[in-house]
């Protein structure tokens, strides 16, 4: 897919071969010198046509007006989004280059549903950039932003060993290497943990793919060092695969989980890692360190996989934690009727669990994610210190828990009367506010949880000994949240994620996000600026502070391309692991050994034939 | 009230150890108020632009000279319909220049009582807590 446009301006660049060695404060000196020259410039980078109001037709029913981007032109536009045949949709019109109208939300019941659940952020008390332009195009966060940041991502670099064909970001398809130096990295994070009232406790170390930098292991504990208390690593596993030691250097330098990609069960629907994944699986198991799988999820794709994703992550619920699914985001220009082919919401993913499954996971047992701040009201009302607060917008992700005893899966909904309970502790907030004394509060919590919670339909891991009582007092009575690593440990989290793209984008969502970059000059981007309209962040930013390939090849002595993996298709599938892991979920012996291999290479993931 | 939610501004200057409350112009909102409007209140409030866009709004602007140099105190409040109603305060001071600089603001990220606020900005302005008191009503 080409990129959306060829983008004509002056480039601002570093000589990075001289500034890999320069100390913090040099780094903090040019990241803060160029930070305002790498910001979007109206009337260049975009317009402003906030007049022309997009029409509604007969048969649409209006549920709000907001603001979007021309995937065109980036300009910032008014857009409607309205219902229409039980749908959830937006529309926007640019004057230079005409209506686009995009799925939205694939249900509008559950859009009405979620809707109330939205509760608003505090916003940020420190802010790296003035506000001087609309959003989307002050981002660094400005103070305009509502949440505060959940989780810090950082790119350690823009190398890759694959080489998919849908991505534009690895070094060799963008032209130029980016990998920050550890002083670089630490300036960042260290930028990142600036915040306030609640710094950002969460960092994720992505790429690219991570594991290809032999100074992974400083890049944790400097994550460490700089405060942050959770770190996850974003990887396609296929380093984790071959090298035991790594992961468990990994785990001991600080890692808390792995993020690895998983798309399906099959190599049809997972030429990514498909033949990889058992052995990382075994590997992480080995280390003791817990993985999280994120299926990128698309319509013709994988769509019909991902109710046995979730049987292959409760089957090894030993060490996947969870499973992260993200909708797909589309990049780059692409035609309405090629878009609608691939184009799924998080209440598509819900309905084709729920039919997947039997009908065990319900769309009723899926929860937005802001749903969850009277938790931190509560917190925040109890202890009189600001907490970390989950408010992004009611449309971006949703999760639930589950289960599996007997072979039946139980989703936490079933046990735990959720609105109830988070309505309860609204109201407990709203009391302590109000002045209540807080130890007559707390008195009335311990009392009255119980009833919250039915103990005859828990897992029988969670009724013994009252566990899952126990757990819900030690995190809202005495505030002990290694109570709630005890409740991850026995549970398998499903979350949605559905990162925006030009087709579908709201200013709303982009205003609400808590998921963070860090960029070298030191401005911290909401996810869906810094990848939807990536020219005028991600890509921006990052080139000013690269290598040519030449110079990076040079000062290394290797080349991008050697470090392109190979598959060994053959020896992979033969391997115990492979087995193990997927029995009983595909018919491992029924897929002809050519059709894993073309599969591999039609994703574009060379293979080793003997 | 029938608004969902009502936001009121309010400017004063020192003069000595009085507030003495400042009076522009009012003129209709348009696209060029949007960046003042998301600095001046939704940074403060919480409530941008974009927040205009998804109901039914109406804002107007009060365009108000001041004569440098000047310590100003805005006063914001919100009222809501069925809920409290809140006080934000913002000191500014405007050199001799014309140029403007932010002293103190109790906006949304801060968790701060108003009772706090007062007692700063009341030490910031030289002004006694009463006088800012009155003001809050």
């Amino acid at each position: 897919m080409p990129h959306l446009r060829e983008v004509l301006r002056e480039q601002v660049q570093v000589n990075y071969l001289e500034l890999r060695n320069a100390p913090l404060e040099k780094i903090r000196e040019v990241a803060e010198k160029l930070a305002p020259q790498l910001m979007p410039k109206p009337g260049v980078d975009y317009k402003v046509y906030l007049s022309v109001r997009p029409p509604l037709r007969e048969g649409e029913e209006l549920v709000t007006y907001t603001q979007s981007v021309c995937p065109e032109c980036f300009s910032l536009l008014r857009a409607v989004i309205f219902k229409k045949e039980g749908k959830v949709w937006i529309r926007k019109v640019c004057p230079e280059h005409g209506e686009f109208e995009e799925l939205y939300f694939g249900d509008a019941s559950t859009y009405e549903r979620y809707r109330r659940y939205q509760a608003e952020g505090r916003g940020n008390a420190v802010t790296h950039v003035p506000l001087l332009a609309p959003c989307p195009f002050n981002c660094g966060v400005c103070p305009r932003h509502k949440s505060h940041a959940a989780l810090i991502n950082i790119v350690a670099t823009n190398r890759c060993d694959l080489s998919c064909y849908y991505c534009f970001f690895y070094a060799t398809k963008a032209g130029y290497v980016y990998e920050p130096s550890l002083e670089h990295i630490r300036y960042m994070l260290r930028q990142a943990r600036l915040a306030e009232p609640v710094k950002p406790p969460a960092v994720q170390i992505t790429g690219g793919e991570p594991t290809l930098r032999d100074d992974l292991l400083d890049i944790i504990r400097i994550a460490r060092e700089e405060g942050f208390t959770h770190i996850q690593l974003n990887t396609n596993g296929i380093r984790l695969a071959f090298d035991p030691e790594l992961v468990i250097k990994v785990r001991k330098a600080g890692v808390n989980v792995v993020y690895m990609s998983f798309d399906g069960v099959t190599p049809y629907t997972n030429p990514k890692n498909h033949w990889e994944a058992p052995y990382a699986l075994d590997n992480l198991r080995k280390a003791g360190l817990g993985t999280v799988l994120v299926p990128t999820v698309i319509k013709s794709y994988n769509l019909s996989d991902v109710g046995k994703i979730i049987l292959f992550g409760l089957r090894h619920n030993d060490i996947v934690r969870g499973i992260n699914f993200q909708p797909v985001s589309i990049t780059g220009k692409m035609p309405r009727k090629e878009r609608e082919k691939e184009r799924v919401t998080i209440p598509d993913v819900i309905a084709e669990i729920e039919r997947q499954t039997g009908g065990q996971i319900r769309k009723e047992d899926w929860y937005p994610v802001p749903s969850v701040a009277p938790l931190s009201m509560f917190v925040e009302a109890l202890t009189g210190k600001p907490q970390l607060a989950f408010t992004t917008h009611f449309a971006c992700g949703a999760a639930t828990y589950v289960w599996q005893e007997d072979g039946e899966i139980i989703p936490i909904t079933r046990f735990v009367h959720v609105d109830e309970l988070l309505s309860f502790l609204q109201e407990k907030a709203e009391e302590l506010k109000r002045g209540r004394n807080k130890y007559v509060v707390l008195l009335e919590v311990a009392a009255k949880l119980r009833k919250f919670v039915d103990l005859k339909k828990a897992p029988k891991r969670l009724r013994e000994r009252g566990k899952v009582l126990r757990i819900l007092l030690d995190v809202f009575v005495k505030h002990n949240y290694e109570s709630l690593g005890e409740f991850h440990y026995n549970t398998l989290f499903l979350g949605m994620m559905h990162f925006q793209d030009l087709y579908n984008h709201d200013v709303a969502r982009v205003s609400r996000c808590d998921i963070h970059y860090v960029m070298p000059d030191g401005r911290q981007v909401p996810f869906c600026s810094f990848n939807v309209i990536e020219e005028l962040y991600r890509e921006r930013a990052q080139r000013a502070f690269s290598y040519t390939v030449k110079d990076w090849e040079k000062l290394t002595g290797t080349s991008l391309i050697a470090q392109h993996y190979k598959r060994n298709i053959k020896k992979l599938i033969s391997g115990e692991p492979y087995r193990r892991h997927y029995g009983g979920i595909i018919d491992v012996d029924s897929i002809p050994y050519e059709d894993h291999v073309l599969a591999s290479k039609r994703f574009g993931i060379p293979v080793v034939e003997e | 009230m029938s608004n969902d939610l009502t936001v009121t501004t309010a400017l004063f200057k020192v003069e000595g150890k009085n507030l003495v409350r400042l009076y522009g112009t009012s003129r209709e909102f348009t696209e060029e108020d949007f960046i003042d409007f998301d600095r001046d209140i939704g940074a403060v409030v919480g409530i941008s632009v974009n927040d205009l866009f998804h109901g039914d709004s109406s804002v107007r602007v009060e365009e108000v000279v001041v004569q440098p140099p000047a310590k100003l105190l805005k006063v914001v409040k919100v009222e809501e319909k069925y809920g409290k109603t809140r006080f934000y305060l913002i000191v500014t001071e405007v050199s001799a220049t014309g140029e403007e600089r932010v002293l103190y603001s109790n906006h949304r990220s801060l968790m701060v009582t108003l009772n706090k606020s007062v007692e700063d900005v009341s030490k910031i302005l030289g002004v006694n807590e009463d006088s800012i008191w009155d003001l809050l009503k």
